[in-house]
């Protein structure tokens, strides 16, 4: 019987036919010294799985990897701020908060034109509907409701650039906000407030559309200096 | 209430927007509240203006979204007046200087993210919109005196002159950035008092 590899990133619908019974595609290399690929995702699902920095060669060796692809595969993961690699000989591989949430996003890929005013119109339906759910007493139905979008949000913000990124932040937050109380008027009060962000993220992209002006364009400001202790930026 | 018009006169022309009324207060004439009834999705939508002048130089000072104090430096006169255009919707004055750079002077760590959204959009405009102004024609101008209303005061939560903590700085070298401030705070105070 082959090594069981604690593995389940990869895939493992195909069974091989070994002296009378069957075994994984994974098994099968293994026991006759085949390397596997691993896409990208695979990588960043098992680290997120593992919950903790691996060594690259305990690393090559569970996935059972090609050294060298796998070498360049982190570096891409790396310029892309998915993983960071601690060190040089035989380097700790980490997952960064950004390739944790690429984990769930390559599922649910949002399009940065998806918040449009079109868009936040909608959700803001949406949020009355359920202001309506917590003046019923629907507690739980709120609750799921919010938890289902702020946790989309959140994964999101990484896919969005500019003042994209910051309206879904702040939509995350918000209604991480409404989930952390329980009383439901002071649920009400993070609801309105909520509300309010969206009003105000509307009124900004109508201002932006009049104007012409691109919201996924990242504004960089620079430090030159400081004043009476405050720093001072430069556009 | 007409009688705005012999007492007081303009600080800036208005090249873009249409302010319902202007409202000024007694006491306190240097600051000239351009009102609207309506901002895009708000009520009572007031935006103040100051003009701070010396021999030797000329300031202008407004407000954007409550908390930021944007201090105008170098601005394009013509006939000695400041320009303004009010942006479309939310009527936020831009007052057209000749150098437009821009310095912000606080912890912008310590925005919340409606004002980092605040921040980026301004200074979005701020980059795209006004960077290399060549010029504005004396056709493109109005005044609006007709539109003075002397008032005792404007409402308390409207009133302008207090917070200097978040400042946008618009034309000014960052040489000359404490000499500009003290100036704005000393003003800003002796109106306030």
């Amino acid at each position: 019987m082959a090594t069981k590899i604690p593995v389940e990133a990869i895939p493992e619908k195909q069974k091989v036919y070994v002296k009378g019974g069957w075994l994984s595609v994974r098994d099968v290399a293994m026991k006759y010294g085949k390397h596997l690929t691993a896409t990208p995702i695979d990588i960043l699902r098992w680290l997120r799985e593992k919950g903790e920095p691996v060594y690259f060669l305990d690393f090559v060796k569970e996935l059972n990897l090609n050294k060298i692809t796998a070498y360049y595969t982190l570096r891409k993961l790396e310029a892309k701020g998915l993983i960071v690699r601690i060190g040089k000989r035989n380097a700790l591989i980490g997952l960064t908060e950004k390739g944790y949430y690429e984990t769930e996003s390559a599922t649910f890929k949002f399009k940065p034109t998806m918040i449009d005013i079109k868009y936040l119109t909608s959700l803001r339906m949406e949020i009355q509907n359920v202001l309506k759910m917590l003046e019923m007493g629907k507690l739980d139905a709120v609750n799921q409701y919010f938890k289902e979008r702020a946790t989309d949000f959140k994964i999101n913000t990484y896919n969005l650039e500019g003042a994209y990124r910051l309206i879904a932040t702040g939509l995350s937050e918000y209604m991480f906000k409404i989930l952390a109380v329980d009383e439901p008027s002071k649920k009400k009060s993070h609801i309105n407030k909520l509300l309010q962000f969206i009003d105000e993220a509307r009124g900004i992209m109508e201002v932006a559309t009049s104007l012409n002006i691109d919201l996924s364009t990242e504004l960089k400001l620079k430090k030159i200096g400081e004043l009476e202790g405050k720093p001072i930026y430069s556009i | 209430m007409r009688e705005s018009q012999f007492t007081l006169s303009e600080i800036i022309w208005i090249r873009k927007g249409d302010p319902e009324k202007v409202f000024v207060e007694k006491s306190k004439p240097s600051v000239h509240y351009f009102y609207w009834k309506w901002d895009l999705y708000k009520p009572e939508d007031y935006e103040p203006i100051m003009l701070i002048s010396s021999s030797d130089q000329e300031i202008i000072v407004s407000r954007y979204h409550w908390i930021f104090t944007m201090v105008w430096n170098n601005v394009i006169k013509i006939k000695d007046k400041a320009v303004a255009d009010f942006i479309v919707g939310v009527h936020t004055p831009i007052i057209l200087c000749h150098k437009t750079i821009v310095l912000i002077m606080f912890d912008i760590r310590d925005l919340d993210l409606r004002n980092q959204l605040y921040l980026y959009i301004i200074l979005r405009i701020l980059k795209d919109k006004y960077e290399g102004l060549k010029g504005v024609s004396e056709k493109e101008i109005k005044g609006y005196l007709d539109k003075i209303t002397i008032v005792d005061s404007v409402e308390e939560k409207y009133r302008f002159g207090k917070e200097t903590k978040y400042i946008i700085l618009i034309g000014a070298e960052q040489n000359k950035l404490s000499q500009v401030l003290n100036r704005v705070r000393e003003t800003l105070s002796n109106e306030s008092s």
